[in-house]
């Protein structure tokens, strides 16, 4: 089945959870920038984590619909229409034969995500579906959507029940803010900064400067160095927070190169980069920081929440259960 | 092999091992060493390893880790395993690159526009830097920067140049670059500041491959000239 895209937006890309197994080839490791986004919008159409979504930048997706299909929209930032009628986010949403999906920016957030039952069906690039824009690779023919690109999509799983209506609980949702608090342990050249540029750091709020894009977000600060150690490249991650030279920080994000020399003052917790991740320039963000144990245990925390929470749904998704 | 001397959280499901911080081809060889012994002996949920110039990075999944050894703390086993692999492989003998690659480079011309900046900046004839560039054997340290771009090490002196002021668009892939006392070949087009002075015709990185990057870290190289 096909999708025609009639509006692409300003960047809209095909995503999964990345390429992971090829760090030590310099293959950055892509994906969705807002995982959890990624993943729900999935498990809410009953596919499978790993399959593709589009990831729609600032809105202004439209796109034609030939078949019926069941849909579901998440991230943070848009608000969905189909032929002209409000629908919601965070949830299944028949798409009727001829009808036309828009995704309108809010002015707030950053990234939604499009899941399509059955998946959208590109070609897999190293083990991954997701668009890598500076190689050319992955995703749609290596690029960000344009008019006229014809989506395709399947297999045909069966359709779900025409009278499902429920919504994700908001409490489920990551907490997205203009001004969020996001968690973070110290990193490995924390103590490279004076203890004024640490205070600074974890107390004050770091403005979203404009130049921030799925490589990594500037933030403002005036971190200062007590020894001007040159480093050697080792390896960085999505969340590690380097200090530029000019004393900005730097949040390193999906399309991040896999290794990095400057200093890493910071690294943000896994289950806070879909927070950042929707953030956008003029936002202003607060470090608070963890013990590492305290990360991992987060870390588990965040993982068993979703992990769950994708079972629940494919469960109230199974036509053969009676919970509609 | 040299020890290593420290062992650092990167993230929630990754930690680094670190050798004394310089680039040195024995820390290299013993960075390789315990990369072997960890892939043939990988604990469960060992997702990757990334080695650098003086570190190796572990990538692992907490939630595999704390199941399968029942700990409450995966980074505290990780380590303790990493430093167990350590031990293991402590007294072990390295040898030095075990594979050789040559990569053929049409110098200068269209293909290094940066030749005869370089020939200036060193002091040098073009021809001169060409014979220095391609005498030498180097040794790739680690791949990163953008997908199969191998860092290599073993310039010699006489030809470290700056980077250029503006990146140049377009860098076709396959270019010979020099940046500093570092030179490397772009295996993808990109936007990059290093001084070109040649190009391979050989593909660097293919996603079709099975390692994708031609050049993998351990590996020495040479450049040989061709017209």
């Amino acid at each position: 089945m096909i999708a025609r895209v009639v509006k692409a937006g300003v960047l809209t890309t095909v995503q999964d959870l990345g390429r992971a197994s090829y760090r030590s080839q310099g293959v950055v490791v892509g994906g969705a920038m807002d995982g959890f986004a990624h993943r729900i919008s999935n498990s809410l159409v009953g596919n499978s984590a790993e399959w593709a979504t589009l990831e729609v930048t600032f809105g202004g997706l439209e796109l034609y619909f030939e078949a019926e299909s069941w849909i579901a929209i998440t991230g943070h930032g848009v608000a969905v229409r189909i032929d002209d009628t409000e629908a919601d986010c965070w949830r299944p949403l028949r798409i009727g034969a001829g009808s036309r999906l828009q995704l309108v920016y809010t002015g707030q957030g950053c990234r939604s995500y499009v899941a399509i039952r059955g998946g959208w069906q590109v070609p897999e690039v190293l083990g991954s579906y997701s668009t890598y824009l500076p190689a050319g690779w992955g995703g749609y023919e290596g690029r960000a959507l344009r008019a006229d690109d014809v989506l395709t999509y399947g297999p045909n799983l069966p359709p779900l029940h025409p009278s499902l209506n429920w919504s994700l609980a908001p409490a489920a949702l990551p907490a997205y803010q203009t001004h969020p608090t996001v968690r973070v342990i110290r990193g490995p050249e924390w103590k490279f900064f004076t203890p004024e540029s640490q205070r600074a750091f974890s107390s004050q709020s770091h403005e979203v400067l404009p130049q921030s894009n799925r490589m990594g977000y500037r933030l403002e600060a005036r971190m200062q160095k007590l020894r001007t150690t040159e480093l050697i490249s080792t390896a960085v991650t999505a969340g590690t927070i380097q200090v530029l030279p000019d004393g900005n920080l730097v949040v390193l994000m999906n399309d991040a190169p896999t290794t990095g020399g400057y200093p890493r003052i910071a690294q943000v917790i896994e289950p806070d980069l879909s927070v950042m991740s929707q953030l956008v320039p003029g936002n202003q963000v607060q470090f608070s920081l963890l013990s590492p144990e305290q990360a991992e245990d987060k870390y588990i925390q965040y993982q068993e929440f979703t992990r769950k929470l994708e079972e629940t749904l494919t469960q109230r998704l199974d036509p053969t259960t009676d919970v509609y | 092999m040299i020890p290593p001397v420290h062992c650092y959280i990167l993230s929630e499901r990754a930690l680094v091992i670190t050798w004394d911080q310089r680039i040195d081809p024995a820390i290299a060889a013993s960075i390789r060493k315990l990369q072997k012994q960890l892939t043939n002996q990988p604990f469960e949920g060992m997702l990757e390893l990334v080695p650098a110039y003086a570190s190796l990075t572990v990538f692992y999944d907490p939630l595999r880790v704390r199941n399968q050894y029942a700990t409450s703390n995966s980074q505290r086993w990780v380590e303790a395993y990493l430093w167990q692999n350590i031990e293991k492989v402590q007294d072990q003998v390295v040898t030095s690159a075990s594979r050789h690659i040559e990569i053929p480079v049409q110098y200068g011309g269209l293909n290094g526009p940066d030749l005869p900046y370089v020939a200036q900046y060193c002091g040098l004839s073009e021809a001169e830097v060409i014979d220095w560039h391609s005498r030498a054997v180097y040794q790739v340290y680690l791949l990163g920067f953008v997908p199969g771009f191998a860092y290599l090490g073993g310039l010699n002196e006489k030809l470290a140049t700056p980077r250029k002021d503006t990146p140049r668009q377009g860098v076709p892939a396959g270019s010979v670059g020099i940046a500093g006392a570092q030179t490397g070949i772009y295996p993808v087009p990109i936007t990059g500041g290093w001084q070109i002075i040649g190009r391979t015709p050989l593909t660097l990185f293919d996603v079709r491959e099975n390692p994708p990057a031609r050049l993998q870290a351990g590996d020495s190289v040479t450049f040989v000239p061709i017209s």
